[in-house]
């Protein structure tokens, strides 16, 4: 292993002086406090989005109906909520001044005929986007209503969505008050029970709330894992495209086996990314002990995160990258322009985005057959078995038999991984998977 | 003590690169290889630096076979010149010299002291990249000789290189040869190397076609050839006008002595004649056609060497 130590050196140091690098522990914090704000973030741009205005119309009873279920302060409470504002319309008599709001504009008129310029006027109002949209809609005794939405364009169905949900409301409360039901009998019929959930185990603590906690953590961990491997071994391979591309390699080798030059390298970024991520995730812990990283709605502290499992995210950490970094090492011996390194990583990335999809609906059901099953398999342990360990039931068998397949998975893959880059480092050719082939098999070498 | 190749031979797929080589390389000497492009110089060095495995023969430095040890006394500067272009002059050349088992301290100070000498102190801390392509190949120089190879080896030095960095180059040669150091040397050029070189292979296919010094090489080749230029005058203007032409046509034939083997007319005519006395005849001939510009005895090109050398062979 002579030149590890300065290869090693070299590498680790040159990553650390380079700015572009802490930029990107930047780019870590800014991805996980996104994505797990996106809530937050959502619901922020739909605040700003102003107030949307509902037209209604219909027979001056009906509009007057439904202006008083409105009028509710329950009612009131959720349109406000939803940046709803219900405003009655109605013909050229109450056009023009603010005379729309007030129903008796139209009275004294036949119902029929008061449909007509309400109609034109609530056209006339979604044309000019004073109104959002505009409902016509009709009341029936039982409780039940219909009537048409008109919005400029057919492709606002998040428009659509809110004016039914708005309508939805109303017409529960009107079949209520038509039955006689009060607000707790509505519940009754139409809300989930209010249970507690406890656990053995949870304590005095709402169990429910601790599962959201917890699907929380493991999603951060989960993402970070993802990030840290996929940023770890994309490192490598270019790191060492570059070295090769630029021909500084023929420069190093006659002094370092080429080994020696791969087991410095993969360690270098090893050593690179845990600096840089336990960088990243003190920044989270000193955010989120302000209380300013939220889940799912929940506000949460990742200082809770229990130290074994945390634990386990560094084993599985270094396990993951180094079994990856191992493929990605054989495949970065062999490609020698910066251009080719899509070709040839993408496969084995897109198998790793798999892992992060199938480990993100492992959050909701861990215990799955199918999770325990691929949590198996060496490509999707890091991923899987973080979320097995971290919200599901795994025996402690299982997880020392998972980790161990990981661990000889890797080492052989790096064991093989080491002799096709000491024959295949120095070679220039074009990359193409046959030519992997070939390699693999010894049929090519420089 | 030298470097002594036995019987190398390197083949990829079916094309023979190297195909049975030996030589010795001696101290204070400049050892050359040359060949055309494709002869095999590159990988037989890259063997030498173990870039490379051969598929049969013995390579030994002072006497024993080389590893990644004994391979830090080795200088190279390969014919594909990189350097890692992100980090700075300063830290590459110190990379470059621990690795070659230098201290930090020892290949820093170096570093400055060739770095001042070649004009480039001020650039010791900026990125590589931000250099110029002859800044760029001074520092690939430096990273060659930083931690005093006893044997160092140079692919094709004088291609790709400013023209002031070969006189530079030209005399950091000298300055090893004098200090003892083995030096290999390939080109494809044989102008370029014929005043440098103490020793040579022609190297043609993998195999080598001829072996010797310079001189001896040279004397090996029968062909005699020399140049011959007049000054311009309105008989034989400078642009190669159809009159021109005709001109410089007529004279060649006027040329054509007893002796003389083959003329290739042009505004520098070549002349080829059985020895040197036919030469000073070809000589007082053209005085009398013009004002004589140049004559000058043309030394044999490598292609030439190469052609006298297959003759030799069959
Ligand atoms: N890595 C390689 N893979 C396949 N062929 C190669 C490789 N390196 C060199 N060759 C071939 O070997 C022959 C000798 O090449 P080289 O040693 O580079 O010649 P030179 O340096 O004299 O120009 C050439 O035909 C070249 O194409
Ligand atoms: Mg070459």
């Amino acid at each position: 292993m002579r030149g590890f130590g300065a290869v090693f050196r070299f590498s680790f140091s040159s990553k650390l002086k380079n700015p572009a690098y802490w930029a990107s522990v930047g780019m870590i914090v800014g991805a996980v406090l996104f994505f797990t704000n996106l809530e937050t973030i959502v619901r922020y741009f739909v605040d700003r989005q102003g107030e949307t205005v509902i037209g209604i119309g219909g027979t001056p009873a009906d509009v007057q109906a439904v202006l008083s279920l409105a009028g509710d302060p329950e009612m009131q409470a959720m349109l406000e909520r939803m940046h709803v504002r219900l405003q009655a319309t109605f013909g050229p008599a109450a056009e023009g001044g603010k005379a729309g709001r007030a129903p008796d504009a139209a009275g004294g008129r036949g119902p029929e005929a008061a449909l007509e310029p309400a109609k034109a006027a609530g056209e006339a109002g979604v044309a000019s986007g004073a109104l959002d949209a505009y409902v016509e809609v009709r009341l029936y005794p039982s409780g039940r209503m219909t009537g048409t939405v008109l919005t400029k364009t057919g492709t606002n169905a998040s428009l659509n969505e809110r004016v039914t949900d708005v309508f939805q409301a109303l017409q529960r409360r009107l079949a209520a008050e038509r039955l006689g039901l009060g607000p707790e009998m509505v519940s009754a019929l139409v809300d989930p029970p209010p249970f507690t959930y406890r656990t053995l185990q949870g304590g005095e603590e709402d169990a429910r709330e601790q599962m959201g906690l917890a699907i929380g953590m493991t999603y951060v961990m989960v993402l970070l894992l993802y990030l840290f491997i996929v940023g770890g071994a994309g490192s490598l391979v270019m790191e060492l495209i570059r070295e090769k591309s630029s021909r500084f390699i023929e420069l190093v080798l006659p002094s370092v086996s080429p080994l020696a030059y791969m087991w410095a390298k993969i360690l270098a970024m090893l050593g690179v990314f845990v600096v840089q991520y336990a960088a990243a995730g003190l920044i989270l812990y000193g955010v989120s002990r302000r209380g300013t990283v939220t889940l799912f709605g929940d506000s949460f502290d990742l200082s809770k995160m229990p130290l074994d499992l945390l634990g386990y995210a560094l084993l599985l950490f270094v396990l993951g990258y180094l079994f990856y970094a191992a493929i990605f090492a054989a495949v970065g011996s062999m490609i020698a322009r910066v251009e080719e390194a899509n070709t040839a990583t993408t496969p084995v990335t897109l198998l790793f985005v798999l892992a992060f999809i199938i480990a993100m609906w492992a959050l909701r059901m861990p215990d799955a057959s199918f999770v325990r099953v691929l949590s198996w398999l060496p490509p999707f342990t890091p991923l899987l078995l973080f979320v097995r360990i971290a919200l599901g039931s795994v025996a402690g068998w299982e997880i020392a038999g998972i980790v161990g397949l990981l661990a000889l998975s890797a080492a052989a893959l790096l064991a093989f991984a080491g002799r096709l880059f000491r024959r295949m480092i120095l070679s220039y050719e074009p990359w193409s998977w046959r030519r992997f082939w070939q390699a693999m098999r010894g049929e090519a070498s420089v | 003590m030298a470097l002594a190749v036995q019987g190398l031979k390197k083949s990829f797929g079916a094309v023979r690169a190297v195909d049975g080589i030996d030589f010795e390389a001696r101290p204070g000497r400049i050892f050359g290889l040359l060949g055309a492009n494709g002869a095999g110089k590159t990988t037989t060095l890259r063997m030498i630096l173990g870039l490379v495995a051969p598929d049969a023969g013995k390579i030994r430095w002072q006497g024993r076979p080389l590893d990644e040890k004994t391979r830090r006394e080795i200088g190279y500067l390969p014919e594909e010149r990189g350097l890692d272009e992100q980090a700075k002059v300063e830290e590459v050349l110190v990379y470059l010299g621990t690795l070659k088992g230098l201290s930090p301290r020892e290949a820093r100070r170096r570093a400055a002291a060739w770095l001042e000498r070649f004009g480039l102190g001020a650039a010791r801390r900026r990125k590589v990249k931000t250099l110029s392509k002859g800044n760029q190949q001074k520092v690939q120089f430096i990273a060659a000789v930083l931690h005093d190879p006893a044997l160092v080896i140079f692919d094709e030095p004088f291609s790709g290189f400013d023209p002031v960095n070969v006189d530079l180059i030209r005399e950091e040669m000298q300055n090893l040869k004098a200090q003892g150091k083995t030096i290999l040397l390939s080109s494809h050029r044989m102008d370029q190397v014929e005043a440098l070189v103490d020793e040579l292979i022609l190297l043609r296919r993998g195999r080598i076609v001829r072996r010797g010094t310079v001189a001896a090489l040279r004397a090996a080749v029968p062909v005699i050839k020399y140049v011959l230029e007049w000054f311009d005058e309105a008989e034989a203007p400078d642009e190669e006008t159809p009159a021109a032409r005709a001109e410089w046509a007529r004279r060649a034939e006027a040329l054509r002595v007893p002796g003389v083997r083959s003329i290739a007319a042009g505004r520098q005519t070549v002349v080829e004649v059985e020895d040197d006395d036919v030469a000073q005849v070809v000589l007082r001939t053209a005085l009398s056609l013009g004002r004589v510009r140049t004559f000058a005895r043309l030394e044999p090109t490598l292609h030439e060497l190469f052609v006298a050398a297959m003759q030799e062979e069959s």
